[in-house]
């Protein structure tokens, strides 16, 4: 089960309206790679996985990835708020306004709804947790776009935290592929650019 | 910054270095070194979530103490600013 605590895992003010950016940091609520999908895909794997070390990585990062589901709707809402008719009205926010408002819905930046097709379950243990690590550079590769497309400091801050924690899920993943394969894993450093020590 | 955003922005901080350890010790469950880390950053971020809940609020729904009003419905939600 799980409870609740009345936070956001790091902190975000976001000043400036902007439906624009909004409509493209939405996917990482509702895309392909975004953290609704990353949460669903690391809880519901847990259940066939063989050992502690996979079982509490799962649960732990899915956890987690929950609390970026909440930072990403934050943002949305944030970058909305203020927003005007008219300037969401000439931003690419226009056709999403329409059918959800300023309510935040999971959807990708192309318009697609959330869909569980973008996630994969298989009751194979190697075979899911190397679809966990493809799926934290996917979604590390997705804040890089987001990052290229938005100068907003505010913003950006917290976007860099949350790619960052892509790139401590994938190691954490790694280490515990490494526990189901070979051991010891307390050598191998898996985030490329990083030499193994 | 306020009082209550300063003390909110420390107890992000052990809470996250908690759970960074918490992390690693999953998947290095005999670090007695991570271990030691992990006692001590979540032992604070716990103290400084009871001395939050004490001043100005709920954080978990246990934290509310008044016998007269539920305030778990009060303001502010973390994605308000």
């Amino acid at each position: 089960m799980w409870s609740y605590h009345k936070k956001l895992q790091y902190p975000i003010n976001i000043k400036n309206p902007n439906p624009k950016l909004a409509s493209f940091i939405v996917s990482q609520y509702g895309g392909p790679h975004g953290e609704l999908g990353a949460s669903m895909r690391y809880l519901a794997q847990r259940f066939s996985m063989p050992n502690g070390i996979t079982k509490a990585t799962l649960t732990d990062i899915g956890t987690e990835e929950l609390a970026h589901l909440e930072m990403v709707g934050t943002i949305i809402h944030q970058l909305t708020k203020n927003a005007t008719t008219s300037e969401i009205e000439n931003s690419p926010m226009a056709p999403y306004f329409i059918d959800h408002g300023k309510g935040v819905y999971p959807i990708s930046a192309g318009g697609n709804p959330f869909s569980a097709a973008t996630l994969s379950v298989t009751g194979d243990p190697i075979a899911d947790l190397v679809e966990d690590l493809a799926a934290e550079q996917k979604a590390r590769a997705t804040y890089d776009n987001i990052l290229r497309v938005s100068d907003d400091p505010d913003v950006n801050d917290v976007i860099k935290f949350l790619r960052e924690r892509e790139v401590v899920h994938f190691q954490r993943f790694g280490e515990a592929l490494d526990s189901i394969q070979n051991k010891p894993a307390s050598r191998n450093t898996f985030y490329m650019g990083m030499k193994t020590r | 910054m306020t009082e209550r955003e300063s003390l909110m922005k420390q107890i992000m901080e052990y809470s996250f270095a908690a759970h960074e350890w918490n992390l690693y010790l999953d998947t290095h469950p005999t670090s007695r070194m991570a271990l030691e880390y992990f006692k001590n950053m979540s032992k604070k971020a716990e103290e400084l979530k009871k001395m939050y809940a004490e001043k100005f609020g709920p954080i978990k729904v246990s934290d509310v103490n008044s016998d007269t009003e539920w305030t778990w419905v009060s303001e502010p939600w973390p994605w308000s600013n």
